[in-house]
């Protein structure tokens, strides 16, 4: 029997050695207080970027996770929820070539025009039209459009 | 059918204007110098929430049965729907919070002002391919990207039934719908965002990030053409078999966390940022063609890992061709605040420089 919980343990055990290293932690326990060098470095001014980005990535995860939750959360599902509805095997293959056609040719164009149009309209469209596709797989409106 | 229109729509929208937004508010404010940090923390933070979403969309879907909430069929809540609806109120909150936190970014920047242009939406769009195809840096990127992404998909569409199989060959016919697919994708995101922190180590050691990419290309195709292996070996499988499988599986994940902030990294100075969100979806779609491909031919698992590899191996060559012609030119991604002392200068003048090379027509 494939052990699935120990790979799983030994790929959380290797994740947080390698984010601990990759984070600024490690320096704290690993190196002494005397050669805080980096602390010293940091101007004034590198003090002020490093603020700004934080802000700035900040307000960009917030709107991005979110908008990826809801993207796990439907991606997850929507074969389930085909299967439970009896669509046919055949069907739902069907419903996921639409769903990868229609982003190569429409989506291709919608993404042509944010450079233009913005993109923080663009990223209202995407929550309005993922939230419509959202509103079409409930049942009675599957029957109706399809 | 409409909701996979649709649905489509809003993915190519992910995948683009997200990234292209935060690249322009780095631009805006100065702070170029921290993208890469910044698309490494966007990666392993999508990892946890691709975690929360498994979590969360499990209990939602298993803690009610689907019911109509009204007689006549028209409305129901429970099941499988619930995710959906958990999905739209993350949509509602996405957007709200859009407008109080975001300010707007246009790509064109010369145009910004004349916004009732309205001939133009076909126009920014061919000047997109044009510079495409002008720019062999920015296709070699653009091919290697739609090359490697293209794997991905196929391979999210594969590992289920591969090791699914695996596992029930391998003597546990009674309960191979026992294989904990949910754990089995928590460890999948784990190795992800392993991959991302690790992308971080590799640039703030001062590595750059095409000769990353060609390293991560590298071992992606390696790792593919292992889990090829593995998967056809099942048939004569030990339960050997099935933990190989899974660790070169959760090798490729890594990979996968590795691919995400250098490729965008690579990106937001190769493309020039008037047509960044074009170009970006003209990349995907010759990626988008591979997923249908792959969609369409009824090709086994084993098949398609070997067509992944065959693609990646593609991959790394063209990546290992950018690679030499960007050092020709000597003017590498460094892309970190690794060493701030000279990588702030290193990364501007070159945008400046990119800019100028697809403008000049």
């Amino acid at each position: 029997m494939t052990d699935f919980p120990f790979v799983f343990g030994a790929a959380l055990v290797l994740n947080l050695a390698v984010t601990l290293r990759s984070s600024d932690c490690w320096k704290k326990y690993l190196t002494s207080s005397s050669d805080s060098e980096d602390a010293v470095d940091d101007t004034k001014q590198d003090l002020e970027l490093k603020k700004t980005w934080r802000g700035v990535l900040n307000r960009y995860l917030a709107v991005y996770l979110l908008a990826t939750l809801s993207d796990w959360l439907q991606g997850a599902y929507v074969y389930a929820l085909y299967d439970d509805y009896g669509y046919s095997q055949h069907d739902i293959a069907v419903l996921f070539v639409a769903g990868f056609g229609s982003s190569m040719i429409f989506g291709t164009f919608v993404g042509g025009m944010a450079d233009k149009g913005g993109r923080r309209t663009f990223v209202l469209l995407y929550c309005l039209v993922y939230g419509a596709s959202c509103i079409t797989k409930r049942k009675s409106l599957l029957n109706g459009v399809g | 059918m409409m909701g996979r229109l649709l649905g489509g729509i809003a993915y190519s929208l992910l995948f683009s204007i997200f990234e292209a937004w935060l690249i322009g508010a780095h631009t805006e404010n100065g702070i170029k110098k921290y993208l890469s940090k910044s698309f490494t923390l966007a990666a392993y933070a999508n990892s946890v929430v691709a975690i929360i979403a498994g979590l969360v969309g499990h209990h939602a879907a298993s803690a009610s049965k689907m019911v109509p909430i009204l007689h006549k069929e028209t409305l129901y809540v429970g099941g499988y729907i619930s995710p959906f609806d958990i999905s739209m109120g993350a949509l509602v909150l996405c957007g709200v919070l859009a407008l109080l936190l975001w300010e707007e970014n246009f790509g064109d920047n010369n145009n910004s002002n004349n916004l009732h242009d309205h001939t133009a939406w076909h126009e920014g769009w061919k000047n997109a391919c044009v510079a495409t195809f002008r720019s062999p840096d920015i296709l070699l990127c653009g091919v290697v990207s739609s090359l490697f992404e293209g794997s991905m998909y196929i391979f999210v569409f594969f590992w289920t039934p591969a090791i699914t199989k695996a596992a029930s060959v391998a003597g546990q016919e009674d309960d191979a719908a026992a294989v904990p697919l949910g754990l089995v994708f928590s460890t999948f995101m784990i190795c992800c965002m392993a991959g991302s922190s690790l992308f971080s180590i590799l640039v703030a050691a001062g590595h750059k990030c095409e000769r990353i990419a060609v390293g991560v290309l590298a071992v992606a195709c390696v790792s593919m053409a292992l889990t090829a292996m593995y998967s056809s070996r099942v048939s004569t499988s030990s339960n050997d078999t099935t933990t190989h499988l899974l660790w070169t599986m959760n090798l490729f994940e890594m990979t996968i966390g590795l691919y995400f902030p250098c490729i965008a990294t690579l990106k937001s100075v190769i493309v020039p940022d008037a047509h960044r969100v074009a170009i970006y979806n003209l990349f995907r779609i010759p990626l988008n063609a591979i997923v249908l491909m792959s969609l369409l031919t009824k090709w086994t698992p084993t098949q398609s890992f070997h067509l992944c590899t065959g693609m990646l191996l593609t991959a790394t060559i063209l990546q290992w061709i950018l690679l030499k012609r960007r050092e020709r030119h000597g003017s590498l991604v460094a892309g970190g605040a690794g060493k701030p002392t000279d990588d702030a200068e290193d990364i501007a003048p070159e945008l400046e420089l990119e800019r100028e090379d697809s403008w000049s027509v």
